[in-house]
């Protein structure tokens, strides 16, 4: 038996041909930049992280040292 | 690794599984050669212009993979893709709100009093004819028999896809086969 509906899907499929090129382009040039921003997140999440703990007053290494002089009392 | 490199009967499953790992783009090419083309023409079936059609397959296609590891391989990964383009194409036209009534879910009975409609009748029509119908029927009648005639699905997962039980699923099918019918008769009265 035919199936129309399969013959209209190849009648789609050639006109995606022409087509197919430039949108693989766009995808793949946006898959790059959401990599880039997930890339830059990465390397500065911690720093960005840390001016925001400084511009509200705290410090982390502060902190940091307030804990081992806890953990290591001299007296 | 290149796109030629990668064995033709390799699983769907597995290229996701080593794209995810690696994030090596052919994988990447592999997926995008085997579904673009049939995510575009259900785009422009369901949405009747080819330039809506190009920009609504990237937009799916960046969905499909900023969500790849959501996909839990409870489905077939055609069907899961194929549910995003379906639900993607008909959110658009509900948001824009062109033609209300294309969207009616029909509660109407009147259909069911009439004789089933076989299912050669709509895979022998000519493929120009069954373009013609396919944009005059309602958006949800058009999907379905797209689901079950062109992606071949069963009526479990096309309840899936849809949200309706499978009795539901498969009166819905009967009576999108008895609108095509009538629309057909409407259009070509003189064969």
């Amino acid at each position: 038996m035919n199936n129309s509906f399969k013959e209209l899907e190849k009648l789609h499929l050639e006109q995606f041909e022409k087509k197919s090129p430039e949108i693989k382009n766009q995808i793949e040039g946006e898959t790059s930049s959401y990599r880039f921003i997930g890339d830059v997140l990465d390397l500065y999440f911690n720093k960005i992280v840390g001016v925001f703990v400084a511009m509200s007053g705290g410090s982390i290494n502060s902190d940091q040292s307030e804990i081992e002089s806890k953990s290591n009392p001299t007296d | 690794m290149l796109t030629r490199d990668i064995p033709s009967t390799m699983s769907d499953e597995d290229i996701i599984k080593e794209y995810l790992a690696t994030q090596n783009s052919a994988y990447f090419d592999v997926l995008y050669k085997r579904y673009s083309g049939k995510i575009f023409g259900k785009c422009i079936s369901l949405l009747k212009d080819e330039a809506r059609a190009a920009d609504a397959t990237q937009e799916i296609f960046m969905k499909i993979l900023l969500n790849l590891s959501k996909f839990s391989g409870k489905s077939k990964f055609s069907t899961w893709i194929y549910s995003i383009t379906y639900n993607f194409c008909i959110d658009m036209i509900r948001r824009e709100k062109k033609n209300p009534s294309m969207l009616v879910d029909d509660i109407e009975t009147k259909y069911d009093k009439e004789d089933d409609v076989e299912d050669a009748y709509l895979l022998e029509m000519k493929v120009k004819r069954l373009k013609v119908i396919l944009e005059e029927i309602p958006l949800m009648d058009k999907s379905i028999l797209l689901m079950k005639y062109q992606d071949e699905m069963s009526i479990k997962e096309i309840s899936g896809i849809t949200h309706k039980s499978e009795s539901a699923v498969k009166m819905k099918i009967k009576r999108a086969k008895q609108k095509f019918r009538k629309t057909y008769k409407d259009l070509y009265k003189e064969d």
